[in-house]
């Protein structure tokens, strides 16, 4: 029976899949949608990466953040272009715990590794009757193979994928237009000293402008002494550099600048508020990339960029 | 308009439903809290504290006096700051003491907390390994160990009124604990007016019962638990999620890191509501539904649990097949429930 006094109840749906090297999973729809015919509204994303790993060399763990990628689609509506690393999401908040080893595990060398990433909705979503948000996750071969242990799910990686929002009344309107979130990134190629992106990359391919609320920048670093993660201290912070340029040629980075002062290291985003028009784009130009040599196949350091914004689409 | 003989009626246009693109905004925009700060502009910033220590298995107040306002007017308390400390207490003899201790908050006839509330179960975590003091110069001399709470509203605390924290030791370790309570607040002016409206703060907990490190189990909160008592809604600022791990070897307490294996891959957690709607659907990680980084189910958005109702919780922990989790180690879930009500001409 619905009660006038039926409030906005809060909600919270999570899956969880596990994820082979190469290898891609869906998370289980049913459990990411509603248990009763009410619309609701998301607004967070949560994900989480473990694995159950021997230390790859001295490294406490692995930051999954970097290796791990996510498509959300609601129906026919992208949230994202194809498959991003959900490190890429949103803001890193409080760095040191982002990665989190167990302490005091089975053995000195067998360690649980917690790799924690939050979306924080620009807007919230709406989610109608009946729909879901759905979750594909995709793992990148290994550039360096963890020694799984047997505690884990056969060299599997596990996500948990959480949405918290809330119910909304059950005489709330239904929206003729709704805000959806939409990610894309920008990913050079590995061991290039310098790159630049194209057209495909950091743009609005949509009829309708993106409200751009943030660009997220990580270095992604393979070592085979220290693991698989993210690198925040090459020495100097002032390698790689980049520049960024608008559509129309206008410099939104004066001049190259290093990307840890750009993409600030203790949120790893720069926030701006801009509307992109339909078909412009950002174009990225990345420069002193570390490459090998020095670096040792299969080491590597790789930038990667994202944009977080969101637009209007019709509900139909 | 009147009728002119003569003159034709002007009648006005009628008035057309002109469909805009109606957004989402307007429904759904984020409802941040209202902001207070200028109701005042000529309060001044005040901070009182109050210190006791409480012997293991006990429960006591603190001196009063000390929480009230000196000026003798009223004032807003904006958050408040609990800090323990324990003898022996050491980097290397650890104890977590957020879950040893609870506090009772009453302002007058009004209860600001059901009951005892474990001290880390008000606020959210800013950092959590700075939760934890440890000497630096002496590490034997012991740690202090901080919390704090944002309150989600000003609370408003008339003239002469104190807003009373009573303390319980939950008897877990045998050390006394000391303990300091501080409220950050404003001293509002004598001409200022009285609200009409005071938001009052309430926050309830469940504290489950123990799991056994080894062992798989179930557990779940009773009505009196996570419940809103009151004929009004009670709007949510949070939930708050903890977990405890008590070495019944070692006699240590624990949370963090430790804890995480336990959050993430031992523990789950589901919610319903009184109605048995779901809040969290699936038997959900502890760690997914109460964030590792700051313990907490953020709600910015006005999020409202029904009046004179409850939420149900049910826990669910796996059995570890591998160690440290032997028998030795007692695991504990602490979920609290943090929000405000309004009270008119309170």
């Amino acid at each position: 029976m619905i009660q006038n006094r039926d409030t906005e109840a809060p909600l919270l749906l999570s899956a969880r899949v596990n994820v082979l090297a190469n290898g891609t999973a869906v998370a289980d729809s049913a459990a990411l949608s509603s248990p009763i015919r009410r619309p609701y509204v998301i607004d967070e994303i949560r994900f989480t990466a473990s694995a159950a790993i021997t230390a790859v060399g001295s490294a406490p763990g692995v930051n999954w953040g970097g290796f791990i990628r996510a498509k959300l689609s609601l129906g026919r509506i992208p949230l994202t272009n194809g498959f991003i690393y959900i490190w890429l999401f949103g803001t890193a908040i409080n760095s040191e715990m982002t990665v989190q080893p167990e302490v005091g595990g089975v053995s000195p060398t067998t360690r649980w590794t917690f790799a924690h990433f939050r979306w924080k909705l620009p807007k919230p979503l709406y989610i109608p009757v009946g729909q879901t948000l759905t979750c594909e996750i995709l793992r990148d071969a290994d550039p360096i193979t963890p020694a799984f242990t047997t505690e884990g799910t056969n060299n599997s990686v596990t996500v948990d994928i959480g949405y918290t929002g809330r119910y909304l009344k059950p005489t709330a309107d239904v929206p003729s237009v709704l805000e959806v979130p939409y990610v894309t990134q920008y990913l050079p190629p590995v061991n290039a000293g310098a790159a630049h992106s194209s057209e495909n990359d950091l743009v609005n391919p949509f009829l309708m402008p993106i409200n751009i609320q943030r660009m997220i920048g990580r270095l992604r670093f393979v070592s085979t002494s220290t693991g698989l993660g993210e690198t925040t201290e090459n020495g100097d912070l002032t390698t790689p550099v980049v520049q960024i340029r608008d559509s129309w040629g206008h410099n939104v980075l004066n001049d190259f600048t290093p990307f840890l002062y750009v993409f600030h290291y203790p949120r790893r985003a720069w926030t701006f508020h801009r509307i992109l028009e339909p078909k412009e784009r950002y174009n990225v130009i990345l420069r002193d990339i570390p490459t090998q040599p020095p670096l040792t196949a299969p080491e590597e350091i790789r930038p990667m960029i994202s944009i977080v914004g969101w637009r209007e689409e019709l509900m139909r | 308009m009147p009728l002119i003989p003569g003159k034709p009626a002007i009648v006005p246009a009628a008035k057309t439903m002109v469909r805009t693109q109606q957004t989402v905004e307007p429904l759904l925009a984020r409802r941040m809290p209202e902001e207070n700060q200028f109701r005042y502009p000529l309060s001044s910033p005040l901070h009182l504290t109050a210190t006791t220590t409480l012997g293991s298995s006990s429960s006591g107040g603190v001196n009063s006096i000390s929480l009230k306002n000196p000026l003798g007017y009223a004032m807003e308390i904006l958050g408040m700051k609990w800090q323990l400390r324990a003898p022996g207490n050491t980097e290397d003899t650890p104890n977590i003491l957020g879950g040893i201790i609870g506090c009772k908050l009453d302002l007058g006839k009004w209860a600001i907390t059901s009951g005892f509330v474990p001290v880390w179960n008000f606020g959210r975590t800013e950092n959590l390994t700075n939760e934890v003091q440890f000497n630096v110069v002496d590490p034997d001399a012991g740690s202090a160990q901080e919390y704090n709470w944002r309150l989600p509203r000003p609370l408003y605390v008339p003239a002469g009124a104190v807003l009373i924290p009573t303390f319980q030791h939950r008897g877990l370790i045998a050390d006394p604990i000391t303990i300091r309570i501080s409220y950050e607040a404003r001293s509002i002016s004598p001409n200022a007016q009285t609200p009409k409206t005071i938001a009052l703060p309430y926050v309830a907990s469940y504290i489950s019962s123990t799991f056994t490190g080894n062992e798989a189990g179930e557990a779940a909160s009773v009505e009196t638990d996570l419940v809103n008592p009151f004929q009004d809604p009670l709007i949510l600022q949070r939930f708050i999620g903890r977990l405890q791990i008590f070495d019944a070897e070692t006699l240590e307490a624990a949370e963090a890191n430790l804890a995480e294996r336990v959050g993430h891959r031992l523990l789950y957690v589901k919610m319903r509501d009184m109605n048995g709607r779901d809040l969290i659907r699936n038997y959900t990680p502890f760690r997914m539904a109460f964030d590792s980084l700051t313990r907490s189910w953020e709600m910015e958005h006005g999020e409202q649990m029904d009046p004179e109702s409850f939420y149900s919780v049910l826990l669910r922990k796996d059995a570890a097949t591998f160690n440290p989790y032997t028998e030795n180690y007692l695991i504990q879930a602490f979920i609290s429930m943090v929000g405000w009500r309004n009270v008119v001409g309170a």
